[in-house]
């Protein structure tokens, strides 16, 4: 009964302009790139003040998920994700804006974000506190394991050369070296240069790497449009996916929710993570491997369900033990404290109708930012068939200043386009950027998760990291994960030898 | 390879994974080459780009005067380095209508005046932050 009143109240006029607000503002933020979602939380966050404690939750929790979903507009159109959960979306995405079918890549993106963001609120709802002590258990082993299995995606995104995949996400992890050691205090590789001792800022390097990239890309058919095929039927726009592609989509929108929801939970690993972990089982579970890459719906519905996934599923930790999960979520922990909130069982029980009816209200926000993307996106369409000439300059105007916003340092400009230069030519020979995004993402983690083993293991390291049940199920993974992608690409060989049309290279 | 001697300096354990990372680039480089030089089908999804660099010049040029428009900033400010770049660009991009281009990119900056620098503050026509 009490939970019918947190639903009605979700209904009431004050709660419903907050979602509309957050989800609105949301989208625009996502879809440029450089703006994050942390960014947008943050600027909203003094209008909240005046706001009742739960339509000042609700707008900062739609502006989240609506921020993740919202990358996925210039991640498919213009091949320049707006966040950086949303890069793994660019791959398949692109590609199926460049054959004229944007419609059906931001209609498999706006399903899967909306029944990813469901997956995370009914996570927040039912599971989250059993959940969250499982997250507990995760130790700085357990991290390094989770850590190495995800470098192991690596080699089934290097898109069919495993070896410059390990390559670009070395490179990612040395990268991710490079700046303070937060151990020591000693800049590592910062060469003198005052910029280098706080490292790379993750955010130029994706906008470099991504974005510039690809208007260096376009440069090279400056006359031509985005979309290469021209669509036989505009008016056939739909809403929902059509019965042949949910069927498609099914299976992987149940396991990548999943994927997202388990990951929001773990402290520290966001959306880029999630989407990612899902892409790479995605591409495993799959059947046809060759179609990633090219369009495959699979995989933008793996990234985008699991990268809002994240968005709830990362307040479970927040909300039950008082620890922020991510970025967003600490400034979502400000929030609380500012309207007199505390973390912790208390939320559940004396303010359970604040904690309920922003849950329920944050379900209503994924319907209301799915329902508003796709009016948005049907306008947006027409970016695909504008001249190039003109999509180039905007995107690099606003990679300069999206890169510049973030600090307002001009260090971060700079970074983002030595990226970009490294970016055309790393995708121009045949490297993927998308494992150096993962080895940067991943290197921290790997690294604090590696060294902290080191202090508290009795005696040998190894021993330590494997002992450990956790451990040793991300064990098995990763050598699943290492054998299927050497099976994959042994198998692709075989079939391009075998071939009619298999050239030989010396 | 010659990073490695450099990591020597790191204090304690600071130094152990940055040298794990750099022996890996070694050896993978070493395995690249390696199998370079083994004849093998080419496969058809290999990597993002073509091969084929004949067609650089236009990005390069762009990415040049993306550069100079950046460097420029911090001395003349934002938005006059911004429009410098985008008459840089009518040309490297062989813009067919180049009225509407420039429409098209007085728009831009207009919308990046007031989301950027009304709505969200950010200082775009200080010199000085840019490093002048």
């Amino acid at each position: 009964m009490d939970m019918l009143l947190f639903l009605a109240s979700v209904l009431e006029p004050m709660n419903l302009f907050a979602i509309l607000v957050g989800v609105v503002c949301g989208l625009l933020i996502g879809g440029l790139p450089g703006l994050t979602a942390n960014l947008g939380v943050a600027l909203l966050l003094p209008v909240t003040y005046s706001l009742d404690v739960t339509a000042a939750l609700l707008m900062l929790m739609s502006l989240y998920t609506s921020a993740i979903y919202g990358g996925s507009f210039a991640a498919i159109l213009l091949g320049a994700p707006g966040t950086s959960a949303s890069a793994a979306t660019a791959i398949d995405g692109f590609q199926l804006t460049r054959k004229g079918e944007f419609d059906k890549a931001i209609r498999i993106a706006t399903f899967s974000s909306v029944v990813g963001g469901l997956a995370s609120g009914f996570a927040l709802l039912i599971i989250a506190p059993p959940l969250s002590l499982l997250s507990l258990k995760f130790g700085p082993a357990e991290y390094f394991m989770l850590a190495v299995f995800g470098l192991t995606i690596i080699g089934t995104l290097s898109s069919g050369n495993i070896v410059k995949g390990l390559l670009s996400g070395a490179l990612g992890l040395f990268i991710s070296v490079i700046g303070l050691d937060l151990d020591s205090g000693f800049p590592r590789f910062a060469f003198g240069m005052r910029e280098l001792v706080s490292g790379f800022n993750f955010i130029p390097v994706v906008i470099g790497l991504f974005s510039v990239s690809q208007a260096l890309f376009m440069c090279e058919n400056v006359h031509g449009t985005i979309q290469q095929n021209k669509t036989a039927n505009r008016n056939k726009w739909r809403f929902l996916p059509t019965f042949p592609e949910f069927r498609e989509i099914r299976t992987t929108l149940a396991r990548s929710s999943l994927i997202g929801v388990f990951v929001g939970i773990l402290p520290g690993a966001g959306g880029d993570i999630g989407s990612w972990v899902s892409y790479n089982e995605a591409r495993r579970f799959a059947k046809d491997k060759s179609q990633f890459g090219k369009g495959a719906i699979v995989g933008i519905a793996a990234s985008e369900s699991a990268n809002n996934a994240v968005t709830g599923s990362s307040l479970v930790p927040l909300l039950t033990l008082g620890i922020p999960g991510s970025a967003t979520a600490a400034i979502l922990l400000g929030a609380l404290i500012i309207h007199g909130l505390v973390p912790g069982r208390t939320l559940f029980t004396d303010h359970a109708n604040v904690t309920y009816t922003v849950i329920f209200g944050f379900m209503l926000a994924n319907l209301v930012m799915g329902v508003i993307g796709m009016l948005i996106a049907k306008r947006m369409a027409l970016v695909a068939t504008v001249p190039q000439t003109f999509i180039v300059p905007v995107i690099l105007v606003l990679s300069i200043v999206g890169s510049y916003s973030l600090g307002n340092n001009i260090f971060d400009v700079y970074t983002m386009l030595g990226f970009g230069l490294l970016g055309y030519f790393m995708r121009k020979t045949g490297f993927s950027p998308a494992p150096l995004i993962l080895g940067l993402i991943l290197g921290p983690i790997a690294e604090t998760g590696f060294r902290q083993s080191l202090v508290l293991a009795p005696s040998n390291v190894l021993f330590y990291i494997m002992e450990r049940p956790i451990s040793m199920v991300l064990l098995a993974l990763t050598l699943l994960s290492i054998v299927s992608a050497v099976r994959s690409e042994w198998r692709q060989m075989r079939a391009a030898r075998d071939g009619d049309s298999a050239k030989l290279k010396p | 390879m010659a990073l490695l001697p450099y990591t020597e300096k790191f204090p304690g354990s600071a130094a152990d994974f940055p040298q794990l990372v750099l022996v890996v680039i070694v050896v993978l480089c070493v395995l690249m080459f390696a199998r370079s030089l083994v004849p093998s089908p080419v496969l058809t999804n290999a990597g993002d780009g073509d091969g084929d660099f004949s067609r650089i010049v236009r990005p390069v040029s762009a990415f040049a005067a993306t550069a100079v428009a950046v460097f420029a900033m911090r001395y003349i400010g934002f938005y006059p380095a911004v429009a410098g770049l985008g008459v840089l660009l009518i040309g490297i991009l062989g813009a067919k209508k180049p009225a509407m281009f420039t429409g098209a990119y007085a728009v831009l900056l207009v919308f990046v005046f007031l989301v950027f620098q009304l709505l969200l503050k950010v200082p775009l026509d200080s010199t000085r932050l840019w490093g002048g």
